[in-house]
């Protein structure tokens, strides 16, 4: 379907550009990821390299299209182990698309039905990874891939082979491909296995010129119009891109890399501290290839700088400097003749700053408060606040929400039960016919039908089977059941401290950043939050169980501060809440978040108020389906108490403050997860 | 058969009719997202459309019912048809994906028939085929689970299904006017998905006494007598398809003048907009919003008009940020 856009039509987005030729050009550098705002051409740029490939010489009647020279499969070894040299085809290198509603049988490969169920063979029917081979496997919003495909991906992307055992079948074949992956920050962020995957990192933003931005608009315009005129207006440099990269591919072996500027990558590259060594390989193979894309024989600076810009961009990490240097203001020493005249401005517009700051963008006005909350507050805060003893404020107070804060991952194990609720933070399995189908088991049952696992367990037995008009006699013991699986989200019910001691030392401003953060996590995650307060006399339900993150923001930012603290109430409201919920989906997970300083000074009963919260801690840790979490504001100077310990023990769960709710600086290279019981 | 009822017997909610008729005129405007209240014709005023729908040409057989445009894509089954295709005449189709549908209906799979009697590999096209050219309509559209979204931010931004699964391999144009509906209370899109939605119009409740009486009899007529009812708004709806067809054509020939572009994409800066789909799609409003008022130039108040419809929903925010915050009115002001 020829529907797409010519790649020289985009405007702008230079980068981009040469990080998708380079790894045409040069398949060791290992693919690129592109991330960035939804609408900036990021999916148009890559389906119109579909075009530009260039074609490769493949073994004449070789399934796997090896390389003549240096074929991968047994059989062109042996081959050429008899003969010099093996004969060739020129065949155009694939761009292969794994939608993210793919199966496994088609991306590993699997039975082939016809031959079964015709011929009574199992023979190997090819899958994407097969197809790929050689060329570039492209994935859609990358971030949103199901993991068993993921892992799929991951371990024939590291082992260069595919190895399919399924079905009966047994074999494998080489599967050696560049990936290319293009996401939206905002849903989500990428496993970080597969981020360290991809060799190059381009962050795409959009056009802020006018001019160009005028452009871009017309252009677009244009093409809707009239796409055939469009498409035939750019031919010219489209063939003349298509020869550049030939070119850069046959000048490639010969490019030198000076060992001036080798010293100073490897500089530049421990200077940013990053994980392994990939990301030297990948500057090394990226500098090589743009020079050979400006057909040099020798590797520039800026060839270096925009390599180390690429390839730095998600392996960095945040100790490092600031940011790479930026790639020269390279216009005059540009060689490329299909580049446009804005480029060089483009180049440094590109924020050098690390993808997962994207989802963090500050909120507009919100600036002022950012420098208020400075992120390890704290901990720095806490040796020189006087403490202000409880009953002192009893006055009323709103405190505003500061800026948000990444909050590390609560990953809940992935437990056996079958679930039925929506949502994202924990993975199920799901009886009801909904959700991704992952696999398929044998089963008497006919509900859900994995139709196509069914007839190919029947296929083998044709032959000695009675076929009426059919073609196919499927018995019960053929039947395969889908297997589905889906993420459930979970019901957070925070339960906030809002008495007086609240207010001292911008307790109540670090509580409500800290559940603001939270509530963005719950927002990805999909899942549903409650929202209980206490002070004063009692406990208030100020948000029943919800979808609607928003209005549990409401609530916080309307939340005001005063009173005395009445914890045993507003833990049994909490166990109210989550039991009511829980009779009506019982199998959502609920997760309690407790953010106080424990300091309870107003009791129901006769016990003292500290009892008698931890009474009604244990009584809540009976119900294995609710987790809590205690987060601990209580600021530790001369005097403290920890009393939030005591409760979290008393609840059984972890105690954490604000300061360690906080991902990691790292790339996540250490993923250290909290698994609740 | 059901009845539905007729798209101008619907009282009031001039922006939700207009936003809609846009999309009907300039497909390629990409949608619309309907917000608001339980009880505001949301869904009434979507499913009302398919009346309103004009005939297409197709492709005899073609399970997507492929234009025999040559300039348009096509999908592999009509690729294997001999040239010249037959053509047929049919109406739009306005498609309907349930909130528990399962990936394989959406997406296709593989033919069952086919398999089981000739022992081929065919594919079975699904709902995103049966929506080319047409209309894809969700209900509660922020209920859609996630593996259903995931599916559909791909195909509603390129306008192509690629399917790969159960051992079928096909791709298959999918271009459709995106209508969802949604109430805010339970819960946002994600924005990504957002964003795919080319327009966003918030509807309320009326707060006219009058109007809301006559609300309640022409329901209560329809409900009594649907037949005679849908009669007796005939004309009425015929006069809104004419409406449409006439600015289809003076659509072509809409021009706006540089200055107004420039406000235009100023605007988008101004707002901080993620991406270029906004300017796009501002500037296709702005175009159809005259051609609907029989106008061959662009005026400001088509353009500022085009800001309210294109701009709302993909202001830069937290994903939950208070909403009415963002409702603070797209004007341009005097500057």
């Amino acid at each position: 379907m020829e529907s797409f856009w010519p790649f020289s039509a985009v405007i702008g987005q230079e980068i981009m550009k040469q990080a998708l030729l380079a790894v045409v050009v040069n398949p060791a550098i290992g693919g690129v990821l592109l991330t960035g705002e939804k609408g900036t051409a990021k999916s148009s740029l890559v389906r119109a390299l579909n075009h530009l490939l260039p074609p490769l010489e493949v073994v004449v009647g070789c399934r796997w299209h090896c390389d003549p020279v240096r074929p991968s499969c047994p059989d062109c070894l042996k081959e050429l182990r008899q003969k010099s040299r093996l004969p060739f085809l020129l065949k155009k290198a694939q761009l292969v698309e794994l939608p993210l509603s793919a199966t496994e049988d088609r991306l590993i490969g699997g039975l082939a039905l016809e031959d079964a169920l015709l011929l009574g063979q199992r023979t190997f029917q090819e899958g994407l990874l097969s197809r790929a081979h050689r060329g570039l496997l492209y994935v859609d919003e990358v971030n949103l891939l199901p993991d068993h495909l993921m892992s799929l991906i991951l371990d024939a992307a590291a082992s260069g082979v595919n190895r399919v055992q399924r079905d009966g079948l047994s074999l494998e074949h080489p599967a050696r491909f560049s990936l290319i992956g293009s996401m939206n920050p905002e849903e989500g962020e990428l496993h970080p296995q597969l981020l360290d995957r991809f060799g190059l990192c381009v962050l795409v933003n959009s056009e802020k010129d006018l001019a160009r931005r005028l452009l871009i608009l017309k252009n677009r315009d244009e093409f809707d119009n009239n796409r055939a005129a469009c498409v035939k207006k750019y031919a010219d440099q489209e063939a003349r891109i298509g020869h550049q990269i030939i070119q850069a591919k046959k000048v490639l072996p010969e490019v030198r890399f000076p060992e001036k500027l080798l010293s100073k990558m490897t500089r530049e590259v421990t200077a940013a501290l990053c994980s392994g060594h990939r990301a030297e390989i990948a500057v090394y193979h990226t500098a090589l290839t743009l020079a050979a894309l400006a057909d040099r024989h020798d590797v520039r600076v800026m060839d270096l700088e925009l390599a180390l810009f690429l390839a730095l961009a998600h392996r960095r990490r945040e100790s490092g400097p600031r940011h790479p240097e930026k790639p020269q203001d390279n216009k005059d020493n540009k060689t490329e003749e299909n580049r446009s005249e804005t480029s060089a401005e483009e180049e440094s517009q590109t924020p050098p700053e690390k993808p997962k700051d994207n989802n963090l963008q500050s909120l507009e006005g919100r600036d002022n408060q950012a420098q208020a909350g400075s992120p390890d507050m704290s901990a720095e805060n806490s040796e020189n606040s006087p403490e202000i003893p409880p009953n002192n404020s009893l006055a009323e107070k709103v405190f505003e929400i500061g800026e948000p804060f990444k909050i590390k991952q609560l990953t809940f194990m992935k437990d056996r039960r079958s679930r039925s609720d929506n949502g994202r933070r924990v993975q199920t399995k799901t009886q009801s016919c909904q959700g991704r189908q992952i696999a398929s088991r044998q089963s008497e049952d006919l509900t859900d039908l994995a139709l196509e696992a069914t007839i190919l367990a029947a296929a083998p037995w044709q032959n000695v089977r009675d076929q009426s008009d059919l073609i196919i006699n499927i018995k019960p013991m053929d039947y395969r059941q889908k297997i589905r699986e889906k993420k459930t989200g979970s019901l957070l019910v925070f339960l906030v401290d809002a008495s007086g001691s609240m207010g001292a030392a911008k307790r109540m401003e670090e509580t409500k950043r800290a559940v603001f953060s939270l509530l963005l996590d719950a927002y990805q995650k999909r899942d549903k939050v409650a929202f209980i307060a206490f002070r004063g006399q009692e406990a208030k339900v100020l948000l029943e169980p919800t979808g609607s993150v928003e209005r549990a923001y409401r609530a916080l930012e309307l939340l005001p501060t005063g009173g005395r603290t009445p914890l045993s109430a507003g833990l049994m409201k909490a166990r109210e809440v989550s039991e009511r919920h829980l009779r009506k989906y019982d199998q959502t997970k609920i997760v309690l978040i407790i953010i106080s300083d424990c300091r309870a000074n107003l009791a129901l009963g006769s016990l003292s108020p500290l009892e008698e919260a931890f009474a009604e801690g244990r009584l809540i840790a009976q119900n294995k389906m609710i987790n809590s979490l205690v987060i601990d504001v209580e600021v530790k100077g001369r005097l403290f108490f920890n009393y939030s310990e005591v409760l979290a023990q008393n609840l059984c769960s972890p105690c954490l403050t604000v300061a360690n709710l906080k991902a990691e600086t790292l790339v996540r290279a250490i993923r250290s997860e909290i698994y609740f019981k | 058969m059901r009845h539905t009822y007729p798209f101008s017997a619907i009282v009031g909610q001039d922006n939700l009719k207009k936003a809609l008729l846009l999309n009907i005129i300039n497909p390629t405007i990409g949608g619309v997202l309907i917000r608001g209240e339980k009880g505001t014709a949301k869904s009434t005023a979507a499913r009302a459309l398919s009346n309103q729908l004009p005939a297409i040409t197709v492709i005899k057989g073609c399970p997507c019912g492929c234009s025999p445009n040559l300039d348009e894509p096509h999908c592999p089954y009509c690729m294997s048809l001999p040239q010249p295709w037959e053509t047929e005449k049919r109406l739009v189709k306005v498609v309907e994906i349930p909130i528990g549908a399962t990936e394989d209906r959406v997406v296709g799979s593989l033919n069952l028939e086919s398999a089981l009697k000739t022992g081929q590999r065919k594919f079975e096209p699904g709902l995103l085929a049966e929506a080319h050219r047409g209309i894809l309509y969700v209900d509660e559209v922020n209920l859609l689970p996630d593996h259903l979204v995931d599916v559909l931010l791909d195909v509603a931004a390129m306008g192509v299904n690629t399917v790969e699964r159960e051992g079928v391999s096909f791709s298959h144009p999918s271009k459709f006017v995106l209508v969802g509906t949604m109430n805010p209370e339970e819960g946002e899109l994600r924005p990504q998905f957002l964003d795919r939605f080319g327009l966003c119009v918030e509807v309320v409740g009326l707060d006219d006494p009058n109007l809301r009486l006559s609300i309640v009899k022409r329901r209560a007529a329809f409900d009594a007598d649907p037949v005679s009812f849908i009669a007796q708004w005939r004309q009425a709806d015929q006069a809104v398809t004419e409406q449409i067809q006439k600015a289809r054509i003076i659509g072509q020939n809409v021009s706006i003048s540089e200055a107004l572009l420039e406000k235009l994409v100023t605007t988008a800066i101004d707002f901080q907009v993620d991406g270029h789909r906004s300017d796009i799609v501002m500037f296709k409003a702005a175009k159809t919003l005259a051609a609907l008022a029989d106008r061959t130039e662009v005026t400001y108040e088509d353009l500022e008009q085009a800001a309210q419809l294109a701009l709302p929903h993909r202001l830069r925010r937290q994903p939950f940020e208070i909403s009415q915050e963002n409702k603070r009115v797209i004007q341009f002001g005097a500057r």
